[in-house]
């Protein structure tokens, strides 16, 4: 597994009683949270875990890898820019409706500083059967060679629970979140899935708006792993905001057949709907094998 | 008239809360900007009594959002009061671009010697804002993603702001005479602090006019704020016209929920955008039409379930209804509220119901006893409720 290093030391910003299932659900699966973040709280303890009334205080007792920010809208700015600031290199921002102008600052700092931003409003990354940042539900995830991305959550879990029931295993799943402006897109996790050994076969769940799906099909012709897609939103009227803010077509920009052209070009397999996704997959893997042959 | 949101139409997430022309108005006078004496009015006898008080030659300008006002007869001049309440007549209750105009901004009219336009818009391609500058009115094609010789256009960082160099790239490159360069860098440098300030997506003044009297005067400004910014922007909440919406997306709104109509006849919703709108594809691949798009969120509770049927059934021309949910939680508690929101909402139409997910202990037992079907599987359920839909018909 290359997608990211083993063993990461994880700390939770804001750690309320809200989000005490999602780290237990973390711990259980083998997840490494060293400490809580509750800016101006008292040092105490949540559900076993250190929870410190700032980053330094927290970075000192524990060192850390990752962060994952459950902050409200108002204070994701505030705790991203202190995390980035501390160096530390992947942040997770779960929290959904963060307001546009943050996030652009946010982004462009992260981009300087070379760290990796999922969201905001993302399910975070899970690596299947070793580690999980986010709070999907690891239940419907069984080990093996597929790697799941995609842009809204529980159509993504459909996917995953999909190829599950098929027999079919993932190697890990990331979700890029719905929002307007967010961090990382399509083309860079393509990329850690390029390099990830444990990775034959990459899944996009793809929906309308943007232009991530239009920029990962300039870097999947020179990929060398075959990718599907499943593309939401055939049906969307144009100019709509579909409940996530960049679930919107804009023009002809965003829309499904900019999507699908675009990805049908780069030699992506196009899938109607989640349930073909395993026969896709499937047929991949037999190819995969009779070329061996 | 130039805008630059014609041109950057890819950029504008179309989810942001556009602000009416008079409101920006007030917003920009309030910090500093010089806009033309004037006020809104609803009525043809407000209209005339303005026109009186401005005195002399007014503008009538349609409160419509609407792109190109001007070309669709939104916009009039009328010399005195008794011509201005004539023309005012064809603006109240106007249809222009789909929108029915309910007010007017009466405002005095302004000869301008020249015009400048400028304006920020957040980028979401590049997510950076940037800074967009012409003196020309010139209508380029809209197709153009990005504006091209007579638009000037800069790439913001977020920690530089506005700098030196952009501001005399403006001067020369835009041809602005020295005696005004000091009055233009400082428009621009306000702006650009309402523009962050306000959390907007777009902020433009289209044009600023360089009058006779050698004033620069606010002639046209457009603004549109960030959805997702409104809870510290409580003041631009408030000003917004909720009259536009009807009571179905009101009352989406209320619950949390996102809501877009459409044309079909089958009611959807699920747990999840994404979720949503591949139903509504698959309702669309069964041959049927999806009567809306309705996302009641991934963590929903399981009391908003009630809430999104009785939502859908407000809509008359929904003839069935299919609800597909991806549980995180369980799908037992899930099931038994769909079954009692039915109930309890006196659902006569044919309902089917896809439920699967995390802890899925067969819901669809819990089915049997009820008037809805179930189904485990996506275009199983779909392709149900569009024969059953067709059927009934």
């Amino acid at each position: 597994m290359s997608i990211i290093v083993k063993n990461q030391k994880i700390l939770v910003y804001n750690l309320t009683e809200k989000v005490v299932d999602y780290c237990k659900q973390m711990k259980a699966y083998g997840s490494r949270i060293v400490a809580g973040v509750n800016p101006g709280e008292e040092k105490h303890k949540v559900a076993g875990i250190n929870t410190f009334g700032d980053l330094k205080e927290a970075r000192e007792f524990t060192g850390v890898d990752l962060a994952i920010i459950f902050s409200d809208p108002g204070h994701v700015l505030r705790d991203a820019v202190e995390t980035i600031m501390a160096g530390i290199k992947w942040v997770v921002i779960v929290t959904e409706q963060v307001p546009l102008q943050d996030m652009v600052k946010i982004i462009s700092l992260a981009e300087k500083s070379g760290v990796r931003v999922l969201g905001a409003g993302s399910a975070g990354l899970i690596i299947v059967g070793e580690q999980k940042f986010g709070v999907m539900p690891d239940a419907i995830f069984t080990k093996g060679n597929v790697a799941v991305a995609g842009k809204s959550d529980t159509l993504s879990y459909e996917v995953v629970y999909q190829l599950t029931r098929s027999g079919i295993g993932q190697s890990a799943y990331i979700d890029l979140g719905g929002e307007a402006v967010s961090g990382m897109r399509f083309q860079n996790v393509l990329q850690l899935f390029e390099r990830d050994e444990d990775t034959k076969v990459i899944v996009m769940v793809c929906q309308i708006g943007g232009i991530s799906e239009e920029l990962a099909a300039k870097y999947i012709p020179v990929m060398t792993k075959p990718v599907v897609a499943l593309i939401a939103g055939q049906t969307a009227p144009a100019g709509k905001k579909m409940g996530h803010g960049s679930a919107i077509i804009a023009k002809e920009e965003g829309s499904f057949n900019s999507k699908y052209n675009a990805l049908v070009k780069a030699g992506v397999h196009i899938a109607k709907g989640p349930e073909e996704i395993p026969h896709i997959v499937k047929s991949l893997f037999t190819q995969r094998a009779n070329r061996v042959l | 008239m130039q805008t630059f949101e014609k041109y950057l139409i890819s950029t504008y997430t179309g989810c942001a809360m556009k602000i009416a022309e008079y409101q920006v108005k007030q917003i920009l006078k309030v910090n500093g900007f010089k806009v033309p004496a004037g006020r809104v009015a609803v009525s043809k006898e407000e209209v005339y009594d303005l026109a009186a008080r401005i005195g002399g030659p007014v503008a009538l300008k349609a409160q419509v959002f609407v792109k190109g006002k001007m070309n669709i007869g939104g916009i009039k001049f009328a010399g005195d009061p008794d011509s201005a309440k004539e023309m005012s007549t064809e603006l109240i209750g106007a249809n222009l671009g789909d929108t029915i105009n309910k007010k007017i901004l009466v405002e005095e009219y302004i000869e301008s010697k020249k015009e400048f336009y400028f304006g920020f818009v957040l980028d979401r391609r590049i997510r950076k804002n940037i800074l967009l500058f012409s003196v020309s009115d010139e209508d380029v094609s809209a197709d153009k993603i990005y504006p091209t010789n007579s638009i000037l256009k800069f790439l913001i960082k977020p920690e530089h702001g506005i700098t030196k160099e952009m501001l005399k790239k403006i001067f020369i490159d835009a041809g602005i005479e020295p005696e005004h360069r000091k009055k233009i860098q400082e428009f621009i440098l306000k702006l650009y602090k309402i523009f962050i300030k306000f959390d907007a997506e777009l902020l433009e003044i289209s044009p600023m006019a360089l009058d006779i009297n050698g004033e620069f005067v606010v002639l046209d400004a457009k603004m549109k704020i960030d959805d997702n910014a409104l809870f510290r922007q409580e003041r631009m909440t408030r000003l917004e016209d909720e009259e536009d919406k009807g009571a179905i997306e009101l009352k989406a709104a209320k619950n949390g929920f996102s809501y877009v109509r459409l044309k079909g006849d089958i009611g959807v919703f699920g747990n999840g955008a994404g979720l949503v709108m591949e139903t509504m594809d698959e309702v669309a691949r069964a041959g049927g039409k999806p009567a809306n798009f309705l996302n009641i969120t991934s963590d929903f509770s399981t009391d908003s379930i009630s809430d999104a049927v009785d939502l859908i059934l407000m809509d008359s021309g929904v003839k069935g209804i299919v609800i597909n949910i991806f549980c995180c939680g369980q799908c037992i508690d899930v099931a038994k509220s769909i079954i009692a929101a039915c109930s309890a909402n006196k659902v006569k139409i044919p309902v089917v119901v896809r439920i699967d997910g995390n802890n899925n202990k067969d819901p669809g037992n819990i089915f049997k006893n009820s008037n809805l079907i179930y189904s485990s599987s996506i275009k199983d359920a779909v392709s149900k409720i569009v024969e059953i839909v067709r059927l009934v018909e």
